[in-house]
């Protein structure tokens, strides 16, 4: 449905040219939830207002239903913005207009009758959940009811995409989630596509089917979510992987050399990672039967994405070291990822 | 009470009538001078909004010659712009005294700075809201009108606020070169003929069609801001 390919985008900074978007391709595809997930200053914003030419690249083409919207004029332009809505961080809502106002916004000129517009607007507003507000001005509302007002009046127009720029990271956790939640209703209901950026990995998780990863304007990496968080190719990946779970923690402890880690003779530190989708939940005590090794857990960060445990656990491992070998053996023909920390 | 009245503005309730005159002159070279350079300023800080550096028509020239010419303007005392428009003025209103000829000069002394207060009431629109409105395709025409003009009504509540005041300064320095009103009234009344309390009383006067404008600006301001 989207398509970019070749992508670059050029500011001319006060220190010379930036580079802000490197040779991007990317397919969207109509119906799915697409990611993009970077550092600060990836170029992941930059990206995103490419697709409604908010920002114009320097070269390369987007294609909207194989349409090249670069060539196009610039009231021509404006028709395709109609059927893509967007929203943002810090959600711009109208100030001086009230939550109905601000939802009726695109309507102005558009040829309905006052009735059809209040109609429209009221069958928004139940959609995100904030009927009966209407009279309301932004300055009333909490930030997560402002980007449900936001949301509304993005898809006034009856989008076909939504692209959002750091939606939720102006609200707290709770909060985050129920926007979420509520993208994933529309996407679902009413077959919204849905290209999100964000720097924060657990919204990637919660509800992204697909993820580009950005670093420094370039797409390092992209697939599915759980291939691409199952088995990271690029650091920038990792550093994700890592940030979200605790496992850069224990790494620290080790470094450390923490009295905590200190190992008796027969133990070691084992690192296991989940890499395929068929790791069944039940292994530490499969392993503890079957090789007499005992397993102890003492990290764990086990997530379920689509329905498959991701993530790993670090344990240490008691047993016979031939015992242990075979262990290792065992995992790796089934796709888990070992490493042996630290050997006692 | 009228007793004294009569007593410390003997002169001042001799000539009621032309006070009365004066003030309702004073509020016509205001009034139309207003009216005027608020479109005309308006306009200007508009301009001046789109044509800077990232602004939606985005014009390098245009906006340097506006910002020179708005400074150059500034930077004349009023007394002397009074001067030179001279010609102008007479071009333009036939005259050069009265309410009608002060008209020309007031708009050119007040135009520059409401430009001025326009340009920063706008330039307080986030330009996330610009963006929001692009992003459902507006255009540009759309943008002015719905965004910036429209989310900057306290802003430009206050900026015309602050120019209409200045501009009564300028309406009295008018007056006592030819264009009548309440400075005229002071100037060849009181001071040309030492009677103090006309003074007096046309500064009270001035200070509550002030108060008024004040209490006015701060209303708009007040109930548009949500
Ligand atoms: N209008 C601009 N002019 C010059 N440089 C810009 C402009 N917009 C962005 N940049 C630069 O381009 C790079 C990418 O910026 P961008 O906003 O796309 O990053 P981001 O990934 O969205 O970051 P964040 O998570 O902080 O929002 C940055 O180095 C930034 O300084
Ligand atoms: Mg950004």
């Amino acid at each position: 449905m989207i398509r970019l390919e070749d992508v670059c985008k050029v500011f001319a900074g006060a220190q010379g040219p930036v580079e802000a978007v490197k040779h991007v391709h990317l397919t969207i595809e109509r119906g799915e939830i697409f990611g993009i997930i970077g550092f600060s200053g990836a170029g992941k914003s930059t990206l995103l207002r490419c697709i409604n030419l908010l920002e114009r690249p320097t070269s390369g083409s987007v294609l909207f239903d194989d349409v090249d919207l670069t060539q196009l004029s610039s009231s021509e332009v404006r028709a395709v913005r109609r059927r893509i809505g967007m929203i943002f961080q810090q959600f711009n809502l109208f100030s001086s207009r009230t939550v109905f106002g601000n939802v009726a916004f695109p309507f102005a000129g558009r040829g309905l009758t006052k009735e059809a517009i209040a109609a429209r607007v009221r069958e928004l507003l139940e959609l995100v959940g904030l009927s009966g507000r209407e009279g309301d001005y932004p300055s009333q509302l909490s930030g997560g009811q402002k980007q449900r007002v936001a949301i509304a009046r993005a898809l006034a127009s009856e989008p076909e995409v939504l692209l959002c720029d750091e939606a939720t990271s102006a609200l707290d956790p709770q909060t985050t989630q129920s926007i979420l939640q509520l993208l994933r209703e529309l996407n679902r209901k009413l077959g919204l596509t849905i290209v999100l950026i964000t720097h924060e990995m657990q919204v990637i998780k919660e509800i992204c089917h697909r993820v580009a990863v950005m670093e420094n304007g370039a797409v390092v990496e992209q697939g599915d979510v759980f291939s691409v968080f199952a088995n990271p190719q690029q650091s920038v990946t990792r550093n994700f992987m890592e940030m979200t779970s605790h496992v850069a923690g224990f790494r620290r402890l080790l470094n450390e050399k923490s009295p905590l880690l200190e190992l008796k003779p027969g133990q070691c530190i084992l690192s296991l990672r989940y890499l395929e989708r068929n790791v069944c939940s039940a292994l530490v005590s499969y392993l503890s039967r079957t090789y007499g090794v005992d397993l102890n857990i003492i990290f764990g960060n086990v997530e379920m994405i689509d329905g498959h445990p991701l993530g790993g656990l670090i344990v240490i491992a008691e047993g016979k070291e031939k015992s242990i070998r075979e262990c290792v053996d065992y995992l790796e023909t089934i796709h888990v990822g070992v490493e042996v920390l630290l050997n006692a | 009470m009228l007793d004294l009245l009569v007593e410390y503005f003997p002169y001042t309730m001799k000539s009621l009538p032309m006070l009365w005159r004066s003030t309702v002159e004073t509020l016509q070279m205001t009034l139309w001078s207003g009216s005027i350079s608020f479109v005309l300023g308006l306009a200007l800080g508009v301009l001046l909004i789109v044509t800077r550096r990232g602004g939606l028509v985005e014009n390098r020239l245009a906006y340097e010659v506006l910002d020179k010419t708005i400074n150059l303007f500034r930077s004349i005392p009023f007394i002397i712009l009074l001067f030179c428009l001279l010609p102008l003025t007479r071009l333009i209103s036939g005259t050069a005294i009265g309410v009608e000829g002060s008209i020309v000069p007031l708009v050119f002394g007040t135009v520059p700075f409401l430009a001025r207060q326009m340009e920063s009431a706008l330039s307080e629109v986030s330009p996330g809201l610009v963006e929001a409105a692009q992003s459902m395709g507006c255009g540009r025409l759309d943008i002015i009108c719905r965004v910036y003009l429209r989310e900057s009504i306290p802003a430009i509540a206050r900026g015309v606020t602050i120019a209409l005041i200045s501009l009564i300064g300028l309406t009295a320095m008018a007056g006592a070169v030819g264009a009548g009103g309440l400075g005229n009234f002071a100037y060849v009344y009181g001071q040309q003929r030492s009677r103090m309390d006309i003074i007096y009383s046309t500064v009270i006067v001035l200070v509550a069609i002030v108060t008024v404008i004040q209490l006015l600006g701060s209303l708009v301001a007040r109930i548009s801001k949500h």
